[in-house]
């Protein structure tokens, strides 16, 4: 019971975390709406491709026309939730550390990484219930949504998938800590979790010796686990294995990351601050 | 009296350019960074387009060829509008609202020259690099080949295609002057929009046809000019247009950039 409770003061402190970082999204209206058109012109855009690439009932390893229809928007919105995730958590990281943000933050009675994780969590809550709620209420409106197959299921697996980006995010922000500039490293994360996790393209269209050799790396477990249950593709025994292994990942990632962390911040060097 | 003048520009535009250099030299990590940015947002359309040619042989009517012809030349233009017109972006923020605009007006050179001069996006040169790559493999793939007078041409319309995008952008940003707008948030959109254009726009509603060829003319950025090479007829009045749209719209940004200059009131920092 006293766990318990404290484990349930320790989360309270850190879902404030969580709220500044939603409270602080809001504040730009403009800007707003300036990305919710900017993702849903790149979701209309994908939208008329796959209806060229698949017209006249065409079908690619099993997808039609009115699986990617609801693929495209899924993906299109996970999008905010990876550029979340690479803003709030990898480029968060490099600016505290330039900024020397970061000393005032290992001072603090909390641990650095959950702190940046629920910030991160604050910030996917507000991207989900306004930019993301919008974009597929006028995609359903406009074009067709097909309803998820479980919604429960999607969910955690959603959630997962969230969290083993969340985890290789941090991992990518870690590396400020060691060669300063990483910018370099975070563009091409972002662009390669984009075209590995399946929010492009369905995975089992890549060649297949990339798909056998996706199948024992995390990036598919970010959006492409969460979308085939979303599209009702998988049995109820491909699902409970696919959770456990999107867990296992999520651990590992997270658990690596804390590791690192403390190693590299005992040689940590700021300047300024 | 006009060709003195011309050289002149371009001897300025060389020692800004020589002197932009040596700066940014100073920070090879720098270039390395912004090279791999900016592959890493424009190469994703081409995995896209080699992924899908595996599974059909075809979009629309336009082979695998034709669409990474179409692809190459859209991309060409992107990079070299990044490469050499992209500072105007930086119009609302870095000169109205942080001053630096004030310092352009003392000078005694034409203030447009100089904000597009002040900056040159070297990080462009890969994706400039890989527009390249995929025009020559599409053609070499399509057994293309191009006299003298057909490479000129070519050259001709990708200078056009680049116009037609900075134009469209300096009219965008000049509307700043207006607009207070320190994100230089009015040309983003287009950077979206240019996304429609990196494919045949024979995909689209005629609608949006519409809209891509004469109201955000960004179809003749890429598709129209790239067809007169493949040896498509029924586009080739809008492939002699592309030229004519290029001067339209640098004149109406002209048009529109001057307009608002007169009403630039320092942001007084």
């Amino acid at each position: 019971m006293v766990y318990l409770r404290k484990f349930w003061t320790r989360f309270r402190i850190y879902t404030r975390f969580s709220k500044i970082r939603f409270i602080d999204r809001l504040s730009y209206r403009a800007h707003f709406f300036l990305v919710l058109t900017e993702y849903l012109l790149i979701i209309i855009v994908n939208y008329f491709l796959w209806k060229a690439i698949l017209a006249d009932g065409r079908t690619i390893r099993g997808y039609a026309l009115e699986d990617m229809v609801t693929y495209v928007a899924v993906a299109g919105v996970f999008r905010f939730i990876i550029n979340e995730l690479s803003g709030g958590i990898s480029r968060e990281m490099s600016g505290q550390y330039h900024s020397g943000e970061l000393i005032m933050n290992l001072l603090k009675p909390v641990s650095y990484q959950l702190y940046i994780y629920f910030r991160a969590f604050g910030g996917i809550l507000f991207q989900m219930l306004f930019r993301g709620a919008t974009v597929l209420t006028i995609w359903a409106l406009l074009v067709g949504l097909t309803p998820p197959d479980s919604a429960a299921t999607f969910i955690v697996s959603l959630a997962l998938g969230i969290l083993i980006y969340a985890g290789i995010a941090f991992l990518v922000g870690l590396t400020t800590f060691h060669i300063e500039n990483n910018a370099g490293v975070l563009f091409a994360t972002t662009a390669s979790i984009e075209l590995l996790s399946g929010t492009l393209i369905p995975l089992v269209m890549f060649p297949g010796w990339v798909v056998s050799i996706l199948d024992y790396l995390p990036f598919k477990m970010i959006f492409y686990i969460p979308i085939q249950i979303y599209l009702g593709q998988l049995g109820v025994q491909e699902i409970v294995s696919a959770l456990i292994v999107q867990a296992i990942w999520a651990f590992i990632l997270s658990i690596a990351g804390f590791l690192l962390f403390k190693t590299s911040v005992r040689k940590l060097t700021i300047q300024g601050g | 009296m006009v060709m003195p003048r011309i050289f002149f520009y371009g001897k300025i535009y060389l020692r800004y350019f020589g002197q932009y250099f040596k700066g940014r030299l100073a920070y090879r990590s720098d270039i390395l960074i912004q090279m791999v940015f900016a592959l890493s947002t424009q190469i994703t359309s081409l995995v896209f387009i080699v992924i899908i040619f595996n599974h059909i042989p075809d979009i629309n009517g336009w082979s695998y060829g034709e669409i990474l012809f179409i692809y190459g030349f859209a991309q060409i233009s992107i990079a070299l509008f990044s490469m050499f017109f992209s500072n105007l972006i930086q119009l609302g923020r870095f000169y109205i609202l942080d001053g630096n605009f004030d310092r352009v007006l003392l000078r005694p050179l034409p203030p447009l020259f100089q904000i597009i001069i002040e900056r040159l996006d070297i990080g462009s040169f890969s994706t400039l690099a890989m527009g390249v790559g995929a025009l020559l493999y599409a053609a070499a793939k399509l057994d293309m080949s191009l006299s003298a007078v057909e490479c000129l041409i070519f050259f001709g319309l990708v200078l056009s295609a680049t116009l037609i995008f900075a134009g469209l952008v300096l009219i965008l940003v000049s509307l700043t002057f207006w607009i207070k707008d320190p994100t230089g948030a009015l040309a983003w959109p287009l950077m979206t929009v240019r996304e429609f254009a990196k494919y045949p726009i024979t995909i689209y509603t005629p609608a949006l046809q519409v809209f891509l060829s004469w109201i955000l003319p960004l179809a003749f950025t890429s598709f129209y000019p790239a067809t007169l090479f493949l040896g498509r007829e029924d586009y080739v009045l809008y492939v002699y247009l592309t030229p004519v749209i290029a001067l339209l719209i640098w004149g109406l940004g002209i048009l529109v950039w001057n307009l608002g200059l007169r009403r630039y009131e320092s942001s007084g920092s």
